[in-house]
């Protein structure tokens, strides 16, 4: 093996063409082309795959390859259809201001809000759409490459000038190839180059310069680009415009100094906060006709990452990513998770040993359980194919019929007060997905009871609205026709002004008579005895608690999460399955990595890592071994000190607990011991736990607290 | 949205009402589950970032929320408390705040009971009046909400899209005239009105899930670890290991924040003993080097096991390369061995750049020389770092050009800063290069913030190998190791062998004064143009100019310190032990 240690460099080279072996005399000389290796890799790949089942192997790369791709294109569309509209009123901004008549600089601040990593994906579709529709001198600078006032000058005006060489190019392309293309002139280094090279330019059109993270720039800098700006807008006529990307508004008004801001006409744009976004991503994804599906767990873990930590969209797509990476990796069953389209011919290639496969699936074990009568299932391969594709479809079907129902759902429940199933569409649906509490859906029947019969009307309505813009499957066109039924009887009931509801009169004693005093528990009697007196029945009345009792019946049954049906763990990514299928643990290692956690833990117990029985502590989790590894007992000893520890009288409890068992009374530390010493303390401040400290002779500083 | 405000409407309810700040400050003994360890001073020593971010804070955010819930629960009798405790503080913390070495308690302190420091509890002459005390409360506090220093970062985080300033001049503005403990049910009222009871219902059942999937989080991590590798030859032995592994996966990591005032508040006790009583105080790193070298841990058939299953993760890792990802292995241990046989066994043939972030001195630039000479076989040069790394990137980013990136320890002292930090994202983010990196310092995630997490697009394996650091510590200064002093006497001597009459005659002269001096404690070196007129004085030399250059000769070989006292002027001091130099002086004093 090379090495790759030495007390002269810190980086070494390893090229893959082997010419260059002559170079560094460590090299490989193994001779390989890049297609070969190419070549390797994929197989290297494939076999990843094949690690659980290698039959299915190629058919579930080709899947994840699938899947992951339209999930990609159709994420990417989403992001960029949402933006749309802000894209365009920006682009109109600064089209509308084009001309140079006024002094200050037209600026547009757009706030984007805290994602900062979704950020580049909409300046990138702003830059493309300037460049389209308004004008080909777009400048993109962020804070990171411009750490001077010079550099952002630099950068600015080289990014304006090449913008039209670039353009010049791909004309002159067209003209004749055979023009090798000039290095950008580098002539052009200042404001005063720039103009004069801008009253060459044939096309006037506007300067755009756009500052992606406003917040990062330094305010004096900022102001002095400002101001720079404002002098060639006047003076040379240089029709500079801004765009500004900030995050949030708080820092805005130490940012933008007044002697900045005065230069300045801005106008803010406001982009739709991420968790708009977000709701809109999981329905599209996940609540339409998606393929794979995330398991409740799963959707959790997602949403707590988004929520509590980045709120970033980039971040949630790249979870996206390795979720759908990992179960087609893991899951040996999840070559049949594809299109129903496909479904029979993947049925009918699978081997004996894949419908074995098939068959651990909990659910379906837990089915056979209850259904003793179906145990040919698992002999009869014949007969399992069948019932496995028949199940599958049903599964799809039921799951469609699923988010549809939290589409209806969401409409009948939305405004409620305390938001029982959560107030966006996709909370409804993780709701349902976990499997919904009973005591919400009751709450829910409640309030539908006292609803009036115009706000039934008007939920039914949007009900109706929703199933028809979703195409209607069979299982729910008869919800439309209930439902219809249902509006038609409120209309007709509200057309005929009822009568025999007023005929009830109110019961005058429930209020009390002038002038004389009821107690508490006279007034608390005479309120339970009204209560008591049943109220007559009114027309509304019934059609309500039809209603309700169709909702009972119907659709509360097809909210029954999808995870209770046969075979979910095929669609539905991170189900309940065989610990060495389960990818959930994996996924929250990386939505959640705890690299500190895991250092603490080998360390107080070494023994759930290497899995020994000579370390482990039986719980007491302070106890100190002296088979341990040395680094564990230096590290169990230091916790016990305070902020300062004596080497000294630390090396003597490590000698101590090595010679608990040698039995004999010196105080000699033999060199070993102090070698073995020495060794753990200094890899404990490599580890960043002590340093060193000049407070006192021999002592070190210990940096962290508690255990 | 909704879930958002949910989020910030949580964190404001507690923000703004003076009564529940107390609560909270009594609340910490409520210990703070799993990840709550971030809270350490030794984040100062790896560089004190703004935008700490590391999905490790995930738990401590999810925390806060259990706190408010406790609030909630505990208002009354965290008042009480709070009462009690202020009355012992207001009469004994006087006392902290001259004691206080280093000022985290008295910020603590009076980051606590700032809000009720009123005429009600004392008298305004005793506490409120004395201007030096409160000078010292309010840089303390600017400290605390500027410099992420203290420990207890909660605050901050509890107010993510807040600039700290502002929220600390919220607080500091709002002058409690009545005392907040007098108004506890609006406080109560405000909560409660703005999170509906289900939301608060959802949010404490998940919480209480989250809290031991954190818990559980390492422990299920590692059954899975153990269960996925299938093809060791010693299945028995390997099934029993597990069944003994699973036994202690209960354990948890709870994180006191109390410990920490404990901790900082407490006088160091310690015994005066120094290591001047072994019988060699100090071994050489060679006598180190021998004696380990015999040595053989009892654990190695457990470590190998180990490797071995880190080992089958691989083709996983080739894998999530070629898809874009990049991986990051962290764990205790040596991760060297583990990163070169993945490099030989799988990237063999390729372009591989092996970065030793544990080598002092590494610099970016050396990693971008190694990639445009060795890689991209470019031959020109760049203007600057800044342009070398636009070319890396758009090399890798439009040719078809793959190289993979294997960087031993990213938090090396030599890349532990945020620009080292910012460059390597970047290359990790570029299409046509593959990082695989690992860590070991454990507050390495705090390097990291939000767009360069997402940038480096890292997928996180928990690789504890328990190997010897033997390699990375090897250029460290060890505490123990006896190093500079046997070091720098010997090269002293080499040094003085070869210099000319003059130049040892000034030598002489400095170590003279410092042995002369030595016993004052204020002593900070020999001043440079007292230095000089003496030289001058013994026509040692002619010019300040050619004393300099004599100097030099000295201060590159690091015999010599020049420093600047805070007057101004120039002291000279030769970093030796008093003994050493004394023989040393002794032996070269005509």
């Amino acid at each position: 093996m090379a090495t790759t240690s030495s007390f002269s460099k810190g980086c070494f080279v390893f090229k893959a063409k082997p010419e260059s072996s002559g170079k560094s005399p460590r090299k490989k000389t193994k001779k390989s082309s890049n297609l070969l290796h190419r070549s390797n890799g994929d197989l290297n790949a494939s076999s990843l795959f094949g690690k659980c089942d290698k039959s299915s192997m190629e058919i579930r790369q080709d899947s994840y390859k699938k899947i992951w791709m339209s999930t990609k294109k159709k994420s990417e569309d989403i992001i960029s259809d949402s933006h749309k509209q802000l894209l365009h009123d920006v682009s109109q901004f600064v089209s509308e201001n084009a001309d140079i008549g006024q002094s200050s600089i037209p600026t547009a601040l757009v706030a984007l809000g805290v994602n900062l990593p979704d950020h580049a994906a909409f300046f990138s579709l702003l830059d493309s759409t300037l460049n389209a529709h308004v004008s080909p001198f777009v400048a993109m600078l962020n804070s990171k490459e411009c750490p001077s006032l010079k550099n952002m000058v630099l950068k600015a005006i080289q990014k304006l000038t090449s913008c039209d060489l670039a353009d010049d190019d791909a004309e002159k392309d067209e003209e004749a190839d055979e023009i090798v293309p000039v290095k950008p002139s580098s002539k052009i280094k200042t404001f005063a180059n720039l103009a004069t090279w801008y009253s060459n330019v044939v096309i006037k059109t506007p300067l755009i310069i756009i500052l992606q993270d406003l917040e990062s720039f330094s305010t004096q800098q900022l102001q002095d680009f400002v101001l720079l700006c404002r002098e060639y807008r006047v003076r040379n006529k240089l029709p500079i415009q801004f765009i500004m990307g900030i995050a949030t508004t708080v820092t805005l008004q130490q940012q933008l100094h007044h002697r900045t801001s005065v230069c300045l006409a801005t106008k803010s744009f406001q982009s739709r906060p991420s968790i708009v976004l977000l709701n809109h991503l999981i329905e599209q994804l996940f609540m339409n006709s998606s393929v794979l599906k995330l398991g409740p767990r799963l959707m959790q873990l997602l949403l707590d990452g988004f929520l509590y930590h980045d709120l970033s969209l980039s971040s949630f797509l790249m979870r996206v990513h390795l979720i759908i990476m990992q179960h087609y990796i893991t899951l040996p069953v999840s070559s049949l998770c594809c299109s129903m389209s496909e479904l029979i011919d993947r049925i009918k290639k699978l081997s004996a040993a894949d419908l074995d496969l098939y068959r651990q699936v909990p659910s379906f074990m837990k089915f056979i359980e209850n259904n003793r009568s179906k145990v040919s299932l698992l002999t009869d391969d014949k007969e399992f194919r069948s019932f496995l594709q028949k199940s599958l479809e049903d599964l799809n079907s039921y799951s469609k019929d699923f988010s549809l129902s939290c589409r209806i759902l969401h409409c009948l429940s939305d405004g409620m007060p305390d938001a029982l199933f959560g107030k966006s569409l996709r909370e409804v649906y993780i709701n349902f997905l976990i499997g919904a509490e009973s005591e919400d859906w009751d709450r829910f029947i409640q309030l539908l009871n006292i609803s009036t019969s115009y706000e039934l009307q008007s939920r039914i309505q949007a009900a109706l609205t929703t199933l028809k813009e979703s195409d209607v499957s069979s299982a729910l066109s008869d919800f439309s026709t209930s439902l219809v039924l249902f509006s038609e009887e409120l209309k007709r009931l509200e057309q005929a002004p009822d009568t025999d509801t007023a005929t009830s009169p109110k019961s005058p004693n429930v209020f009390v008579p002038k002038g004389k005093k009821l107690d508490k528990f006279e007034l608390k009697a005479q309120l339970l005895a009204s209560a008591k007196q049943a109220r007559p029945t009114s027309k509304f009345d019934e059609i309500k608690s039809e209603f309700v009792s169709w909702l009972n019946s119907h659709l509360a049954r097809q909210l029954k999460s999808p995870t209770t049906i046969l075979f979910h763990e095929v669609f539905y990514a991170g189900s309940q399955v065989q610990s060495s299928w389960d990818i959930v643990p994996w996924i929250r290692r990386q939505v959640q990595p705890v690299p500190r956690v895991a250092i603490s833990k080998a360390l107080s117990d070494p023994a759930s890592y290497l899995g020994c029985n000579c370390c482990s502590s039986n719980g007491q989790g302070s106890q100190i071994l002296s088979t341990m590894p040395d680094l564990c007992i230096v590290y169990k000893l230091h916790t016990e000190c305070g902020r300062l520890i004596n080497l000294y009288d630390w090396m003597l409890s490590f000698n101590a607990i090595q010679q608990k068992d040698k039995d004999d009374e010196n105080e000699e530390i033999e060199p070993i011991i102090q070698a073995r010493f020495i060794r753990a303390v200094a890899q404990l401040q490599l580890l960043g736990f002590i340093q060193s400290s000049k407070r006192k002779t021999d002592h070190v500083a210990r940096l962290t607290w508690g255990v | 949205m909704d879930e958002d405000e949910e989020h910030s409407i949580v964190g404001c309810a507690i923000e703004n009402t003076p009564e529940n700040k107390i609560a909270m400050d009594e609340d910490e003994e409520h210990s703070i589950v799993g990840c709550a360890i971030e809270n350490t001073p030794g984040l100062q020593e790896i560089g004190q970032k703004k935008n700490v971010s590391s999905s490790e804070l995930l738990s401590i955010n999810i925390t806060k929320r259990k706190e408010l819930q406790q609030v909630q629960k505990s208002t009354a009798d965290a008042r009480i408390s709070a009462e009690s405790s202020l009355l012992y503080n207001d009469r004994y913390d006087r006392s902290i705040y001259a004691v206080s070495e280093d000022g985290l308690t008295s910020e603590e302190s009076s980051e606590a009971f700032q809000p009720i420091a009123d005429e009600e509890i004392m008298p305004r002459g005793e506490y409120g009046g004395d201007s030096e005390d409160e000078e010292a409360v309010n840089k303390g506090a600017e400290l605390f909400g500027f410099g992420w220093k203290t420990p207890r970062k909660k605050t901050t985080l509890r107010t993510p899209l807040k600039t700290p300033t502002s929220a600390l001049k919220q607080r500091i503005n709002k002058t409690p005239n009545k005392t907040p403990l007098k108004t506890p049910d609006k406080g109560r009222k405000i909560v409660s009105a703005q999170t509906p009871q289900t939301v608060r219902r959802q949010l404490r059942n998940k919480i209480v899930k989250v809290t031991s999937q954190v818990l559980e989080g390492n422990s299920d991590a590692e059954s899975n670890g153990s269960e996925s590798d299938s093809s060791s030859n010693d299945e028995e032995d390997r099934n029993e290991l597990k069944l003994r592994a699973a036994k202690n996966q209960s354990m948890d990591i709870t994180v006191n924040t109390e410990d920490y005032f404990l901790a900082q508040s407490s006088s160091v006790h310690t015994s005066d003993r120094t290591l001047n009583r072994l019988n060699n105080p100090r071994l050489s790193q060679e006598a180190v080097d021998s004696l380990m070298e015999n040595f053989d841990d009892c654990h190695s058939k457990e470590k190998i096991l180990l490797m071995k299953e880190y080992q089958q993760q691989f083709l996983q890792w080739i894998f999530l390369l070629r898809e874009g990802f990049n991986i990051l292995v962290y764990g205790l241990g040596s991760k060297r061995y583990l990163l070169d046989e993945f490099r030989t066994r799988f990237l063999d043939g390729k372009n591989v750049i092996v970065v030793n972030g544990y080598f002092p001195g590494l610099t970016i630039k050396e990693i971008f020389n190694s990639i445009t000479d060795g890689i991209l076989e470019h031959s020109g040069t760049f203007f600057s770092t800044v342009e070398q790394l636009e070319f890396i990137e758009q090399e890798f980013n439009s040719t078809k050009i793959e190289a993979y990136l294997i960087i031993h320890n990213m938090d090396g002292p030599s890349l532990q800063f945020s620009r080292e930090q910012e460059v390597l994202c970047r290359l990790a983010a570029a299409p046509g290069l593959h990082v695989v990196a690992s860590t070991d310092h454990i507050n390495t995630p705090l390097l990291w913030d939000q767009r360069k997490l997402s940038q480096s697009k890292f997928v996180y394996f928990d690789c504890t190998t328990f190997a010897p650091y033997s390699e990375e510590i090897s250029y460290e200064n060890s505490l123990l190791v006896q190093q500079s002093t046997t070091l720098g006497l010997a090269s002293l001597v080499h040094v003085f062998a070869s210099l000319t009459f003059n130049a040892k005659a000034i030598f002489i002269l400095i170590a003279q004064r410092q042995l002369e001096n030595n016993n004052e404690t204020n002593y900070h070196g020999f001043p440079f143009h007292e230095l000089y007129s003496e030289c001058r004085d013994r026509m040692l030399v002619n010019s300040d100019l050619t004393l300099r250059a004599q100097l030099t000769e000295f201060k590159d070989h690091k015999l010599l310190r020049i420093r600047r006292t805070p007057d101004g002027t120039e002291v000279l001091h030769i970093p030796l032990e008093k003994n050493q130099l004394e023989e040393f002086v002794q032996k070269h004093q005509e």
